[in-house]
Protein backbone atom coordinates (compact mmCIF):
# COMPACT_ATOMS: atom_id res chain seq x y z
CA UNK A 1 0.00 0.00 0.00
CA UNK A 2 2.80 2.42 0.89
CA UNK A 3 4.92 1.46 -2.10
CA UNK A 4 5.81 4.56 -4.13
CA UNK A 5 3.21 5.06 -6.84
CA UNK A 6 0.51 3.03 -5.12
CA UNK A 7 -0.85 4.94 -2.09
CA UNK A 8 -4.43 5.31 -0.93
CA UNK A 9 -5.87 6.05 -4.38
CA UNK A 10 -4.18 3.06 -5.94
CA UNK A 11 -5.49 0.84 -3.15
CA UNK A 12 -9.00 2.26 -3.51
CA UNK A 13 -8.94 1.47 -7.22
CA UNK A 14 -7.98 -2.12 -6.39
CA UNK A 15 -10.81 -2.46 -3.87
CA UNK A 16 -13.28 -1.17 -6.45
CA UNK A 17 -12.05 -3.44 -9.22
CA UNK A 18 -12.75 -6.99 -10.27
CA UNK A 19 -10.60 -9.70 -11.83
CA UNK A 20 -11.63 -12.94 -13.53
CA UNK A 21 -9.05 -15.72 -13.33
CA UNK A 22 -9.73 -18.35 -15.98
CA UNK A 23 -7.95 -21.55 -15.00
CA UNK A 24 -7.26 -22.57 -11.38
CA UNK A 25 -4.10 -24.54 -12.11
CA UNK A 26 -0.37 -23.86 -12.17
CA UNK A 27 -0.78 -20.23 -13.26
CA UNK A 28 -4.14 -19.48 -11.63
CA UNK A 29 -3.21 -20.65 -8.11
CA UNK A 30 -0.18 -18.42 -7.56
CA UNK A 31 -1.82 -15.52 -9.44
CA UNK A 32 -4.97 -15.72 -7.30
CA UNK A 33 -3.01 -15.66 -4.03
CA UNK A 34 -1.43 -12.31 -4.86
CA UNK A 35 -4.63 -10.92 -6.38
CA UNK A 36 -6.47 -11.76 -3.15
CA UNK A 37 -3.59 -10.44 -1.03
CA UNK A 38 -3.65 -7.12 -2.89
CA UNK A 39 -7.24 -6.53 -1.79
CA UNK A 40 -8.92 -6.55 -5.19
CA UNK A 41 -12.64 -6.27 -4.43
CA UNK A 42 -14.17 -9.01 -6.57
CA UNK A 43 -12.35 -12.13 -7.71
CA UNK A 44 -13.95 -14.64 -10.08
CA UNK A 45 -12.42 -18.08 -10.56
CA UNK A 46 -13.37 -20.32 -13.49
CA UNK A 47 -12.28 -23.93 -14.02
CA UNK A 48 -14.13 -27.17 -14.70
CA UNK A 49 -11.51 -29.59 -13.33
CA UNK A 50 -11.15 -31.29 -9.96
CA UNK A 51 -7.95 -31.44 -7.89
CA UNK A 52 -5.68 -34.40 -8.71
CA UNK A 53 -2.54 -35.54 -6.88
CA UNK A 54 -0.36 -34.78 -9.93
CA UNK A 55 -1.43 -31.10 -9.74
CA UNK A 56 -0.12 -30.44 -6.25
CA UNK A 57 3.58 -29.81 -6.99
CA UNK A 58 2.72 -26.62 -8.85
CA UNK A 59 -0.93 -25.78 -8.15
CA UNK A 60 0.01 -24.48 -4.75
CA UNK A 61 -3.41 -23.36 -3.52
CA UNK A 62 -4.80 -26.89 -3.59
CA UNK A 63 -4.10 -29.49 -0.92
CA UNK A 64 -3.85 -33.22 -0.43
CA UNK A 65 -6.99 -33.04 1.72
CA UNK A 66 -8.94 -31.49 -1.17
CA UNK A 67 -8.16 -34.06 -3.87
CA UNK A 68 -11.34 -34.69 -5.86
CA UNK A 69 -12.83 -31.29 -4.98
CA UNK A 70 -13.61 -28.87 -7.84
CA UNK A 71 -10.49 -26.71 -8.28
CA UNK A 72 -12.60 -23.57 -8.09
CA UNK A 73 -13.89 -24.49 -4.61
CA UNK A 74 -10.47 -25.63 -3.44
CA UNK A 75 -8.81 -22.39 -4.58
CA UNK A 76 -11.50 -20.16 -3.05
CA UNK A 77 -11.23 -22.08 0.25
CA UNK A 78 -7.52 -21.28 0.25
CA UNK A 79 -8.07 -17.62 -0.71
CA UNK A 80 -10.63 -17.08 2.07
CA UNK A 81 -7.99 -18.14 4.61
CA UNK A 82 -5.62 -15.58 3.10
CA UNK A 83 -8.16 -12.76 2.82
CA UNK A 84 -11.84 -13.13 3.70
CA UNK A 85 -12.76 -9.63 2.53
CA UNK A 86 -13.00 -9.88 -1.29
CA UNK A 87 -16.18 -11.14 -2.93
CA UNK A 88 -15.33 -14.51 -4.45
CA UNK A 89 -17.35 -15.77 -7.42
CA UNK A 90 -17.14 -19.47 -8.34
CA UNK A 91 -17.59 -20.71 -11.91
CA UNK A 92 -16.96 -24.47 -11.63
CA UNK A 93 -17.06 -25.14 -15.37
CA UNK A 94 -14.94 -24.45 -18.45
CA UNK A 95 -15.22 -21.35 -20.60
CA UNK A 96 -17.32 -21.90 -23.73
CA UNK A 97 -18.36 -19.72 -26.68
CA UNK A 98 -21.81 -19.70 -25.09
CA UNK A 99 -21.07 -18.79 -21.46
CA UNK A 100 -18.09 -16.46 -21.94
CA UNK A 101 -19.55 -13.06 -22.84
CA UNK A 102 -22.01 -12.91 -19.96
CA UNK A 103 -19.45 -13.80 -17.30
CA UNK A 104 -16.43 -11.92 -18.68
CA UNK A 105 -18.43 -8.71 -19.19
CA UNK A 106 -18.81 -8.37 -15.38
CA UNK A 107 -15.06 -8.01 -14.79
CA UNK A 108 -12.50 -5.23 -15.26
CA UNK A 109 -9.62 -7.46 -16.25
CA UNK A 110 -9.08 -11.06 -17.33
CA UNK A 111 -6.21 -13.40 -16.47
CA UNK A 112 -5.68 -16.19 -18.98
CA UNK A 113 -4.36 -19.06 -16.86
CA UNK A 114 -5.63 -21.81 -19.16
CA UNK A 115 -3.75 -24.66 -20.79
CA UNK A 116 -4.86 -24.97 -24.43
CA UNK A 117 -4.76 -22.87 -27.61
CA UNK A 118 -8.50 -23.04 -28.41
CA UNK A 119 -9.46 -21.48 -25.06
CA UNK A 120 -6.71 -18.90 -25.36
CA UNK A 121 -8.02 -17.64 -28.72
CA UNK A 122 -11.59 -17.68 -27.38
CA UNK A 123 -10.63 -15.62 -24.31
CA UNK A 124 -8.79 -13.10 -26.46
CA UNK A 125 -11.70 -12.70 -28.87
CA UNK A 126 -14.08 -12.03 -25.98
CA UNK A 127 -11.60 -9.52 -24.54
CA UNK A 128 -11.51 -7.65 -27.85
CA UNK A 129 -15.30 -7.50 -28.15
CA UNK A 130 -15.90 -6.70 -24.48
CA UNK A 131 -12.90 -4.31 -24.36
CA UNK A 132 -11.18 -6.00 -21.45
CA UNK A 133 -7.43 -5.97 -20.80
CA UNK A 134 -5.93 -9.45 -20.85
CA UNK A 135 -2.92 -10.65 -18.90
CA UNK A 136 -1.83 -13.83 -20.61
CA UNK A 137 0.77 -16.33 -19.44
CA UNK A 138 1.75 -19.84 -20.46
CA UNK A 139 4.30 -22.37 -19.37
CA UNK A 140 5.46 -25.86 -20.22
CA UNK A 141 8.48 -27.96 -19.25
CA UNK A 142 11.20 -25.40 -18.50
CA UNK A 143 9.86 -22.29 -20.26
CA UNK A 144 7.38 -19.55 -19.44
CA UNK A 145 5.88 -16.61 -21.31
CA UNK A 146 3.96 -13.52 -20.20
CA UNK A 147 2.33 -10.65 -22.09
CA UNK A 148 -0.23 -7.92 -21.40
CA UNK A 149 -2.69 -7.58 -24.27
CA UNK A 150 -5.53 -5.30 -25.23
CA UNK A 151 -4.50 -2.72 -22.66
CA UNK A 152 -5.69 -0.07 -22.62
CA UNK A 153 -8.68 -1.51 -24.44
CA UNK A 154 -9.96 0.17 -27.58
CA UNK A 155 -12.89 -0.69 -29.85
CA UNK A 156 -12.49 -3.22 -32.67
CA UNK A 157 -11.19 -1.71 -35.91
CA UNK A 158 -9.89 1.57 -34.41
CA UNK A 159 -6.61 2.74 -35.97
CA UNK A 160 -6.64 6.52 -35.49
CA UNK A 161 -4.22 6.11 -32.57
CA UNK A 162 -1.69 3.47 -31.55
CA UNK A 163 -3.71 0.61 -30.09
CA UNK A 164 -2.60 -2.38 -28.09
CA UNK A 165 -2.59 -5.76 -29.86
CA UNK A 166 -4.77 -8.74 -29.00
CA UNK A 167 -3.59 -12.35 -28.68
CA UNK A 168 -4.26 -12.95 -32.39
CA UNK A 169 -2.16 -9.91 -33.38
CA UNK A 170 0.85 -11.45 -31.65
CA UNK A 171 0.14 -15.14 -32.25
CA UNK A 172 -1.68 -15.26 -35.58
CA UNK A 173 -2.02 -19.01 -35.92
CA UNK A 174 -1.82 -21.83 -33.40
CA UNK A 175 0.85 -24.48 -33.89
CA UNK A 176 -0.20 -27.77 -35.46
CA UNK A 177 -1.43 -30.00 -32.60
CA UNK A 178 1.48 -32.38 -33.14
CA UNK A 179 3.91 -29.60 -32.26
CA UNK A 180 2.10 -28.37 -29.15
CA UNK A 181 2.93 -29.66 -25.70
CA UNK A 182 0.70 -29.76 -22.64
CA UNK A 183 2.00 -29.79 -19.07
CA UNK A 184 0.39 -33.15 -18.39
CA UNK A 185 2.17 -34.87 -21.29
CA UNK A 186 5.44 -32.96 -21.43
CA UNK A 187 5.98 -32.17 -17.77
CA UNK A 188 6.40 -28.82 -16.10
CA UNK A 189 8.72 -27.40 -13.47
CA UNK A 190 6.59 -26.01 -10.63
CA UNK A 191 8.67 -22.87 -9.99
CA UNK A 192 8.61 -21.94 -13.69
CA UNK A 193 4.83 -21.89 -14.04
CA UNK A 194 4.55 -20.37 -10.55
CA UNK A 195 6.85 -17.52 -11.52
CA UNK A 196 4.66 -16.72 -14.53
CA UNK A 197 1.46 -16.83 -12.46
CA UNK A 198 2.90 -14.47 -9.86
CA UNK A 199 4.03 -12.14 -12.63
CA UNK A 200 0.47 -12.15 -14.03
CA UNK A 201 -0.84 -10.95 -10.66
CA UNK A 202 1.83 -8.25 -10.64
CA UNK A 203 0.77 -6.98 -14.05
CA UNK A 204 -2.93 -7.09 -13.13
CA UNK A 205 -2.37 -5.09 -9.91
CA UNK A 206 -0.33 -2.51 -11.82
CA UNK A 207 -3.03 -2.04 -14.47
CA UNK A 208 -5.94 -1.82 -12.03
CA UNK A 209 -4.16 0.47 -9.55
CA UNK A 210 -3.33 2.94 -12.31
CA UNK A 211 -6.71 2.71 -14.00
CA UNK A 212 -5.25 1.54 -17.32
CA UNK A 213 -8.10 -0.92 -17.76
CA UNK A 214 -10.42 2.02 -18.35
CA UNK A 215 -10.71 3.74 -21.72
CA UNK A 216 -8.92 7.12 -21.57
CA UNK A 217 -12.14 9.14 -21.37
CA UNK A 218 -13.24 7.26 -18.23
CA UNK A 219 -9.91 7.40 -16.45
CA UNK A 220 -9.72 9.76 -13.46
CA UNK A 221 -7.72 12.88 -14.12
CA UNK A 222 -5.00 12.52 -11.48
CA UNK A 223 -2.52 11.21 -14.01
CA UNK A 224 -0.99 12.83 -17.10
CA UNK A 225 -2.49 12.51 -20.55
CA UNK A 226 -0.59 9.47 -21.75
CA UNK A 227 1.66 7.65 -19.34
CA UNK A 228 4.86 5.84 -20.19
CA UNK A 229 3.18 2.63 -19.18
CA UNK A 230 0.48 3.18 -21.75
CA UNK A 231 2.91 3.90 -24.57
CA UNK A 232 4.73 0.76 -23.61
CA UNK A 233 1.55 -1.32 -23.65
CA UNK A 234 0.55 -0.40 -27.19
CA UNK A 235 3.69 -2.26 -28.25
CA UNK A 236 3.83 -4.70 -25.37
CA UNK A 237 6.73 -6.75 -24.14
CA UNK A 238 6.69 -10.52 -24.26
CA UNK A 239 8.61 -11.79 -21.26
CA UNK A 240 10.30 -15.14 -21.71
CA UNK A 241 11.65 -17.21 -18.84
CA UNK A 242 14.00 -20.04 -19.75
CA UNK A 243 14.92 -22.32 -16.89
CA UNK A 244 18.04 -24.36 -17.47
CA UNK A 245 18.52 -27.46 -15.34
CA UNK A 246 22.17 -27.62 -16.34
CA UNK A 247 23.32 -24.11 -15.45
CA UNK A 248 22.82 -21.33 -12.94
CA UNK A 249 20.66 -18.32 -13.66
CA UNK A 250 22.25 -16.45 -16.54
CA UNK A 251 22.00 -13.40 -18.79
CA UNK A 252 19.32 -15.00 -20.98
CA UNK A 253 17.18 -16.55 -18.25
CA UNK A 254 14.74 -13.68 -18.72
CA UNK A 255 14.30 -11.97 -22.06
CA UNK A 256 12.08 -9.02 -22.84
CA UNK A 257 10.91 -9.08 -26.45
CA UNK A 258 9.28 -6.17 -28.20
CA UNK A 259 6.04 -7.06 -29.96
CA UNK A 260 4.12 -5.06 -32.57
CA UNK A 261 0.92 -3.08 -31.97
CA UNK A 262 -2.60 -3.82 -33.20
CA UNK A 263 -2.56 -5.36 -36.69
CA UNK A 264 -4.74 -3.88 -39.41
CA UNK A 265 -5.48 -7.31 -40.83
CA UNK A 266 -6.14 -8.97 -37.48
CA UNK A 267 -9.09 -11.36 -37.65
CA UNK A 268 -10.42 -10.14 -34.29
CA UNK A 269 -9.52 -6.48 -33.75
CA UNK A 270 -8.43 -5.38 -37.24
CA UNK A 271 -10.17 -3.30 -39.89
CA UNK A 272 -13.44 -4.76 -41.14
CA UNK A 273 -13.34 -7.64 -38.64
CA UNK A 274 -16.50 -9.72 -38.78
CA UNK A 275 -16.04 -11.13 -35.28
CA UNK A 276 -19.11 -10.55 -33.07
CA UNK A 277 -20.42 -11.84 -29.75
CA UNK A 278 -23.49 -13.24 -31.52
CA UNK A 279 -21.24 -15.02 -34.00
CA UNK A 280 -19.07 -16.58 -31.29
CA UNK A 281 -22.18 -17.79 -29.45
CA UNK A 282 -23.49 -19.36 -32.66
CA UNK A 283 -20.21 -21.20 -33.29
CA UNK A 284 -18.39 -18.79 -35.59
CA UNK A 285 -15.41 -19.01 -35.66
CA UNK A 286 -14.91 -22.69 -34.89
CA UNK A 287 -12.15 -22.66 -32.27
CA UNK A 288 -11.67 -26.41 -32.11
CA UNK A 289 -11.16 -26.62 -35.86
CA UNK A 290 -8.89 -23.53 -35.90
CA UNK A 291 -6.66 -25.21 -33.36
CA UNK A 292 -6.81 -28.58 -35.06
CA UNK A 293 -8.58 -30.47 -32.28
CA UNK A 294 -10.76 -32.10 -34.92
CA UNK A 295 -7.90 -33.32 -37.09
CA UNK A 296 -8.18 -37.03 -37.84
CA UNK A 297 -5.79 -39.16 -35.79
CA UNK A 298 -2.68 -40.22 -37.72
CA UNK A 299 -3.08 -43.51 -39.52
CA UNK A 300 -1.56 -46.38 -37.62
CA UNK A 301 1.62 -47.72 -39.20
CA UNK A 302 1.18 -51.16 -37.67
CA UNK A 303 -1.75 -53.58 -38.02
CA UNK A 304 -3.33 -54.91 -34.82
CA UNK A 305 -1.61 -58.30 -35.48
CA UNK A 306 1.76 -56.57 -35.42
CA UNK A 307 1.09 -55.08 -32.00
CA UNK A 308 1.45 -56.60 -28.57
CA UNK A 309 0.54 -55.20 -25.16
CA UNK A 310 3.12 -55.12 -22.38
CA UNK A 311 1.14 -57.74 -20.42
CA UNK A 312 0.84 -60.11 -23.40
CA UNK A 313 4.55 -59.66 -24.16
CA UNK A 314 5.44 -60.44 -20.57
CA UNK A 315 3.34 -63.60 -20.60
CA UNK A 316 4.70 -64.79 -23.97
CA UNK A 317 8.26 -64.22 -22.78
CA UNK A 318 7.72 -66.09 -19.53
CA UNK A 319 6.25 -69.03 -21.44
CA UNK A 320 9.28 -68.97 -23.75
CA UNK A 321 7.16 -68.37 -26.84
CA UNK A 322 9.38 -65.63 -28.22
CA UNK A 323 12.49 -66.11 -30.37
CA UNK A 324 15.78 -64.55 -29.16
CA UNK A 325 15.28 -60.84 -29.63
CA UNK A 326 16.13 -57.34 -28.51
CA UNK A 327 13.50 -55.27 -26.72
CA UNK A 328 13.80 -51.55 -27.44
CA UNK A 329 12.13 -48.99 -25.19
CA UNK A 330 11.88 -45.81 -27.25
CA UNK A 331 10.46 -43.51 -24.58
CA UNK A 332 12.51 -40.52 -23.45
CA UNK A 333 15.34 -41.22 -21.00
CA UNK A 334 13.49 -39.54 -18.12
CA UNK A 335 10.45 -41.81 -18.55
CA UNK A 336 12.64 -44.90 -18.76
CA UNK A 337 14.47 -43.84 -15.60
CA UNK A 338 11.31 -44.52 -13.61
CA UNK A 339 11.13 -48.12 -14.79
CA UNK A 340 10.83 -50.37 -17.82
CA UNK A 341 10.54 -54.01 -18.80
CA UNK A 342 13.46 -56.18 -17.64
CA UNK A 343 16.20 -56.35 -20.23
CA UNK A 344 14.82 -53.54 -22.40
CA UNK A 345 17.35 -51.22 -24.05
CA UNK A 346 16.40 -47.55 -23.99
CA UNK A 347 16.92 -45.75 -27.32
CA UNK A 348 14.72 -42.62 -27.26
CA UNK A 349 12.71 -42.09 -30.42
CA UNK A 350 14.30 -38.70 -31.11
CA UNK A 351 17.74 -40.33 -30.96
CA UNK A 352 16.61 -43.02 -33.43
CA UNK A 353 15.39 -40.34 -35.82
CA UNK A 354 18.63 -38.42 -35.52
CA UNK A 355 20.72 -41.52 -36.15
CA UNK A 356 18.59 -42.30 -39.19
CA UNK A 357 19.04 -38.77 -40.52
CA UNK A 358 22.80 -38.97 -40.00
CA UNK A 359 23.04 -42.26 -41.94
CA UNK A 360 20.93 -40.81 -44.73
CA UNK A 361 23.20 -37.76 -44.87
CA UNK A 362 26.65 -39.32 -44.34
CA UNK A 363 26.02 -42.87 -45.50
CA UNK A 364 26.32 -46.04 -43.44
CA UNK A 365 24.63 -49.35 -42.71
CA UNK A 366 20.98 -49.42 -41.75
CA UNK A 367 21.62 -51.28 -38.48
CA UNK A 368 23.83 -48.43 -37.31
CA UNK A 369 20.62 -46.62 -36.54
CA UNK A 370 20.78 -48.58 -33.26
CA UNK A 371 23.58 -48.33 -30.71
CA UNK A 372 25.75 -51.51 -30.61
CA UNK A 373 24.13 -52.82 -27.40
CA UNK A 374 20.74 -52.78 -29.08
CA UNK A 375 21.67 -54.59 -32.29
CA UNK A 376 21.54 -58.20 -31.09
CA UNK A 377 23.77 -60.90 -32.55
CA UNK A 378 23.07 -60.48 -36.21
CA UNK A 379 20.92 -59.01 -38.91
CA UNK A 380 18.10 -61.46 -38.35
CA UNK A 381 17.53 -60.74 -34.66
CA UNK A 382 13.96 -59.49 -34.40
CA UNK A 383 13.41 -56.21 -32.60
CA UNK A 384 10.46 -55.59 -30.35
CA UNK A 385 9.62 -51.98 -29.66
CA UNK A 386 7.92 -50.80 -26.52
CA UNK A 387 6.45 -47.33 -26.19
CA UNK A 388 4.32 -45.96 -23.41
CA UNK B 1 34.88 -19.02 -38.39
CA UNK B 2 35.01 -15.24 -38.13
CA UNK B 3 34.27 -12.12 -40.09
CA UNK B 4 36.93 -11.76 -42.74
CA UNK B 5 38.44 -8.38 -43.45
CA UNK B 6 36.82 -8.13 -46.85
CA UNK B 7 33.38 -8.76 -45.32
CA UNK B 8 32.67 -12.02 -47.10
CA UNK B 9 30.88 -13.47 -44.10
CA UNK B 10 28.48 -12.24 -41.45
CA UNK B 11 28.75 -13.54 -37.91
CA UNK B 12 25.50 -13.71 -35.97
CA UNK B 13 24.11 -15.55 -32.99
CA UNK B 14 21.01 -17.70 -33.28
CA UNK B 15 19.02 -18.67 -30.18
CA UNK B 16 16.30 -21.27 -29.75
CA UNK B 17 13.81 -21.29 -26.91
CA UNK B 18 10.51 -22.70 -25.72
CA UNK B 19 11.52 -26.27 -26.66
CA UNK B 20 12.88 -25.56 -30.17
CA UNK B 21 16.43 -26.08 -28.87
CA UNK B 22 15.51 -29.79 -28.88
CA UNK B 23 15.75 -29.75 -32.69
CA UNK B 24 19.21 -28.18 -32.59
CA UNK B 25 21.16 -30.57 -30.40
CA UNK B 26 19.62 -29.24 -27.17
CA UNK B 27 21.79 -26.17 -27.49
CA UNK B 28 20.12 -22.81 -26.95
CA UNK B 29 22.74 -20.52 -28.48
CA UNK B 30 24.65 -21.03 -31.71
CA UNK B 31 27.28 -18.85 -33.34
CA UNK B 32 26.68 -18.88 -37.07
CA UNK B 33 28.86 -17.54 -39.86
CA UNK B 34 26.95 -16.85 -43.06
CA UNK B 35 28.11 -15.73 -46.48
CA UNK B 36 27.38 -12.01 -46.83
CA UNK B 37 25.59 -12.59 -50.14
CA UNK B 38 23.57 -15.52 -51.44
CA UNK B 39 24.29 -17.45 -54.66
CA UNK B 40 22.54 -14.81 -56.75
CA UNK B 41 24.62 -12.03 -55.19
CA UNK B 42 21.85 -10.58 -53.01
CA UNK B 43 22.55 -9.70 -49.37
CA UNK B 44 21.85 -12.60 -47.05
CA UNK B 45 18.35 -12.36 -45.57
CA UNK B 46 16.13 -14.29 -43.16
CA UNK B 47 14.91 -16.70 -45.86
CA UNK B 48 18.54 -17.67 -46.46
CA UNK B 49 19.17 -18.08 -42.73
CA UNK B 50 16.14 -20.31 -42.20
CA UNK B 51 17.18 -22.54 -45.08
CA UNK B 52 20.76 -22.56 -43.77
CA UNK B 53 19.61 -23.60 -40.30
CA UNK B 54 17.58 -26.48 -41.73
CA UNK B 55 20.48 -27.77 -43.83
CA UNK B 56 23.44 -27.09 -41.57
CA UNK B 57 22.41 -26.74 -37.95
CA UNK B 58 19.36 -28.92 -37.39
CA UNK B 59 20.29 -32.26 -35.86
CA UNK B 60 16.75 -33.59 -35.76
CA UNK B 61 15.17 -34.75 -39.05
CA UNK B 62 11.73 -33.47 -38.03
CA UNK B 63 12.12 -30.34 -40.15
CA UNK B 64 8.35 -29.82 -40.15
CA UNK B 65 8.54 -28.89 -36.48
CA UNK B 66 10.47 -25.82 -37.65
CA UNK B 67 9.47 -25.12 -41.24
CA UNK B 68 6.14 -25.86 -42.97
CA UNK B 69 5.52 -25.07 -46.65
CA UNK B 70 8.88 -23.25 -46.82
CA UNK B 71 7.89 -20.82 -44.06
CA UNK B 72 8.49 -20.85 -40.30
CA UNK B 73 5.67 -23.02 -38.97
CA UNK B 74 2.74 -21.43 -37.13
CA UNK B 75 3.38 -21.17 -33.41
CA UNK B 76 7.00 -19.98 -33.70
CA UNK B 77 7.88 -16.35 -33.03
CA UNK B 78 10.94 -14.92 -34.73
CA UNK B 79 12.74 -12.09 -32.98
CA UNK B 80 15.41 -9.95 -34.61
CA UNK B 81 17.53 -8.31 -31.90
CA UNK B 82 14.69 -8.90 -29.42
CA UNK B 83 11.96 -7.33 -31.59
CA UNK B 84 9.19 -9.21 -33.41
CA UNK B 85 10.49 -9.75 -36.96
CA UNK B 86 7.25 -8.27 -38.23
CA UNK B 87 8.70 -4.90 -37.19
CA UNK B 88 11.79 -5.62 -39.31
CA UNK B 89 10.43 -6.94 -42.59
CA UNK B 90 10.16 -10.65 -41.71
CA UNK B 91 11.81 -12.92 -44.30
CA UNK B 92 13.19 -10.02 -46.33
CA UNK B 93 15.25 -8.62 -43.44
CA UNK B 94 18.90 -8.42 -44.48
CA UNK B 95 21.18 -9.76 -41.78
CA UNK B 96 23.76 -7.48 -40.20
CA UNK B 97 26.96 -8.48 -38.37
CA UNK B 98 26.37 -9.34 -34.70
CA UNK B 99 22.59 -9.69 -35.14
CA UNK B 100 20.85 -11.92 -32.65
CA UNK B 101 18.03 -14.01 -34.05
CA UNK B 102 15.73 -15.80 -31.62
CA UNK B 103 13.27 -18.52 -32.55
CA UNK B 104 10.81 -19.27 -29.78
CA UNK B 105 7.83 -21.56 -29.87
CA UNK B 106 4.69 -20.15 -28.30
CA UNK B 107 3.50 -22.03 -25.24
CA UNK B 108 -0.07 -22.84 -24.27
CA UNK B 109 0.24 -24.88 -21.08
CA UNK B 110 -0.50 -23.57 -17.66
Amino acid sequence: MVVPGMGKYGQLRLINSSVLIIGAGGLGCPAAQYIAGAGIGTIGIMDGDVVEPSNLHRQVAHATSRIGMPKVDSLITHLRFLNPLPTYMAYPFHLTPQNGADIMSRYDLILDCTDNPATRYLISDFCVLLQKPLVSAASVQKSGQLIVLNCPPSPQGVFDRPCAPCYRCCFRKPPPPSADLSCGEAGIMGPVVGMMGVAQAGEAIKILASGLHLPPERRSSDGGSETDTERNLTQPTLLIYSYDLASAVGPYTFRALKMGGRRRNCFACGEGSTLTLEGIRAGEPDYAQFCGALMPPPTAALTPEERITAAAYDEARRKGELPPHVLLDIREREHFSFGGIDGAVNVPFGKLLMNAAKIKRDGGEAEEVLPPEARGNGRDTPIFVSWG
Amino acid sequence: MGTTDNGNTIDITVDFSGGLEMLFGNQRRHSVSLPAVDSSGKPTNMTFLIDYLCTHLMKDPRVDLFVLDKHIRPGILVLINDADWELEGEETYELQPRDNILFVSTLHGG
